[in-house]
């Protein structure tokens, strides 16, 4: 009662919605930043003090879609996400389920053995990785680069699900055995859709992660398989930034992890096992 | 309709020494309610979950119409369970979560809507079929939860605990529905809970269990009239049983008598022939009078008690009283010295009296009482067991 009407309080509030607001400005301030840039000309950009009103051009866009190096990473960075949400998910679900609900020996440690693969920083296993991708012949390969991915996403996947999956009282299940659906069909049709939400954040994460990766696109990729972070990298050359192609491409970047993100939205909406069970 | 059997039944977790169930053996009759009651860690939801097939039995037999299920898949039971948190689907309306069962048995759309609307009417809840479980009330989703398992005709209804989510006037309303259901669908009921309450009012016979161990098996009537040990006598009844540690067992010109607060009283005949019969000697026993078999005397014939308190409850009257021990006046009975249980016959004794309104107030006034000499029970303090069973 006492914190729902200090919340009421006007002035409280306002202070509250300053401080949001502020907060709001300074993330989105480099991707509006961009988004202005990339609309910039040549002359506009290097403008000082900068100008927030000025005559819009599509002539960086056009410059980055001229770039067939961009386009081709645009769809190799789509492919090997795919692949990486994909896989991950298809691997990472059973395993966090089986974790959450099976009593084992050594589960603990496999639990723990999980988890430690994200102890390290990425960059310790670069040399061995990439000493073990030239033997295997897998640098500049689509499943290469899909199973580093993987190595680096699935923890995540597994104890993100792993903390969903505890959630979903197991009465529910029980309830689908003595009703008499198989424990395969349980998992698919019972437990499945109640962990969506889990399914999307998840999703969401491990696309994110791909999308943006540069160090291992770097080291491990070739002319084939370059990834979207390595088209806009090479916008920096040494003799000149091109800051309006190098807005354009980030900006195109952005867009599909955005769309994803808002398709992925209504599953992010939490409370779905409400009713249920008696809380 | 079926019968459900368990012989010599154990269950231990993970090979541990500790039984959380152990050697139950109980035949439950076709059409018959069985429930199974005791308190927290006692192993009746254990006992269900090893009848519905969600656990596993460690040692023992569990027959359903003398077909060994051991091993037999919950699905294969042919058995229906209400869970205590409900478990409904809540990604499911109401219809698919009651249709469920049958639809996995790729039964035809319209009987599976038939046998749905069937039990949405003996349940009233025609209305929310198409509602999710989240739309709907703590009594409702119970409902559905019932009606869940009614749709598939079980030969036997499990219920763990189905009212124990509910307030206390829904509690009251659904208990006389389970009771008017199980005469409607005729079949076989076992249900646990651990209300003593819902035990009395809803099973044909009682299972109390502590422990892991059954400590009777009777009608309500007989449990409550006769409990089989210490532990029984001070769970079922509400008050409890009204237990006098120093009392004696005392044997004089070939009769039984009762001695507790400095008086003797002579037991029925009913149980001086168990005695006999028993050869019983003269013994300190536990003596044991609900608190509904005391009736106030006139004139002060009776035992002085001091009422600590009186609970109002409309028709009758919970007086907590305090007797003094022998030697001791009323006047001189301090409230430190009031002890609830203890062996020790010098000591204060303090329990609760149940009189009709009108007898007494819920004023603290010094009362007379006396008990019903023929519904003492006697037990045994080294083994707590009723020596008139």
């Amino acid at each position: 009662m006492i914190i729902t009407r200090y919340f009421q309080n006007k002035v409280v509030r306002t202070i509250f919605l300053i401080i949001l607001f502020g907060f709001v400005v300074c993330c989105m301030f480099p991707i509006i930043w961009t988004v202005m840039t990339s609309f910039k000309t040549r002359a506009d950009f290097l403008v000082y003090p900068p100008l927030f009103v000025f005559q819009p051009t599509l002539e960086n866009y056009m410059e980055v879609f001229r770039e067939s190096d961009f386009v081709k990473a645009f769809g190799n960075s789509i492919i090997i996400c795919l692949g990486v949400v994909g896989c991950s998910l298809l691997l990472g679900v059973p395993c966090a389920y089986g974790l959450s609900r099976f009593r084992f020996k050594g589960k603990g440690n496999i639990a723990f053995l999980i988890l430690s693969m994200r102890f390290a920083p990425a960059v310790v296993v670069l040399i061995p990785m990439f000493m073990i991708y030239s033997k295997l012949k897998l640098i500049n390969t689509y499943p290469g680069m899909i199973l580093i991915y993987m190595l680096v996403n699935l923890p995540l996947v597994i104890w993100v699900m792993y903390g969903f999956f505890k959630d979903i009282p197991k009465d529910i299940e029980e309830a689908g055995l003595v009703d008499g659906a198989a424990p395969a069909y349980i998992f698919w049709r019972i437990v499945t859709p109640l962990v969506l939400p889990g399914l999307a954040a998840t999703a969401i994460l491990t696309l994110i992660f791909t999308w943006n990766e540069l160090m291992f696109a770097l080291m491990l990729t070739g002319k084939d398989t370059q990834t979207i972070p390595l088209a806009i990298y090479k916008f920096l050359s040494y003799t000149e930034i091109s800051w309006g192609p190098l807005s354009a491409s980030s900006v195109i970047a952005i867009l599909p992890v955005t769309v994803f993100t808002l398709l992925c939205q209504k599953y992010l909406v939490s409370g779905l096992t409400f009713g249920a069970l008696k809380e | 309709m079926a019968r459900v059997r368990l012989e010599n039944v154990c269950k231990s977790y993970d090979n541990s020494e500790h039984m959380a169930v152990s050697d139950f053996s109980l035949e439950v009759q076709d059409k018959e309610f069985v429930v199974l009651v005791g308190p927290s860690g006692c192993g009746k939801t254990t006992t269900l979950r090893m009848i519905a097939g969600l656990e596993d039995i460690t040692s023992g037999g569990l027959f359903i119409d003398d077909r060994l299920v051991n091993d037999l898949e919950p699905k294969d039971r042919d058995i229906a369970m209400v869970f205590q948190n409900y478990a409904l689907y809540p990604h499911m309306s109401v219809f698919d979560n009651m249709g469920f069962a049958l639809k996995l048995r790729k039964r035809p759309k319209e009987e599976i809507a038939a046998a749905v609307n069937e039990a949405a009417r003996i349940l009233s809840i025609g209305h929310l079929l198409d509602r999710k479980p989240r739309q709907l009330s703590g009594g409702e989703r119970q409902r559905v939860a019932i009606g869940r398992a009614i749709v598939r005709h079980p030969k036997v209804f499990l219920m763990d605990e189905p009212l124990s989510n509910l307030d206390a006037k829904m509690r009251t309303q659904m208990r006389a529905e389970i009771i008017k259901l199980h005469k409607r669908l005729n079949t076989t009921f076992v249900y646990v809970t651990h209300d003593q309450v819902e035990a009395m009012t809803l099973g044909d016979r009682i299972v109390v269990m502590k422990d892991g161990l059954i400590q009777q098996i009777d009608t309500p009537q007989n449990i409550y009239d006769t409990p089989a040990n210490v532990f029984v006598a001070g769970f079922i009844g509400t008050p409890q049983m009204n237990l006098f540690h120093g009392a004696r067992l005392v044997l004089a010109a070939g009769d039984y008598y009762v001695r507790m607060f400095g008086r003797e009283f002579l037991l029925p005949e009913e149980k001086q022939q168990i005695l006999k019969g028993k050869g019983a000697a003269e013994q300190a026993v536990i003596a044991g009078v609900r608190p509904d078999d005391f009736e106030l005397t006139a004139g002060g014939s009776g035992i002085t008690a001091l009422p600590d308190l009186g609970e109002v409850m409309g028709s009758e009257v919970i007086l907590h009283v305090r007797i003094p021990k022998e030697g001791v006046g009323i006047a001189d009975l301090s409230e430190a010295e009031g002890v609830v249980e203890s062996d020790d016959e010098n000591l204060n004794w303090v329990g609760a009296v149940i009189v009709q309104k009108g007898g007494a107030s819920g004023s603290t006034e010094a009362v007379s009482i006396l008990p019903d000499a023929s519904k003492i029970n006697l037990f045994d303090p080294a083994t707590q067991a009723n020596l008139l069973l």
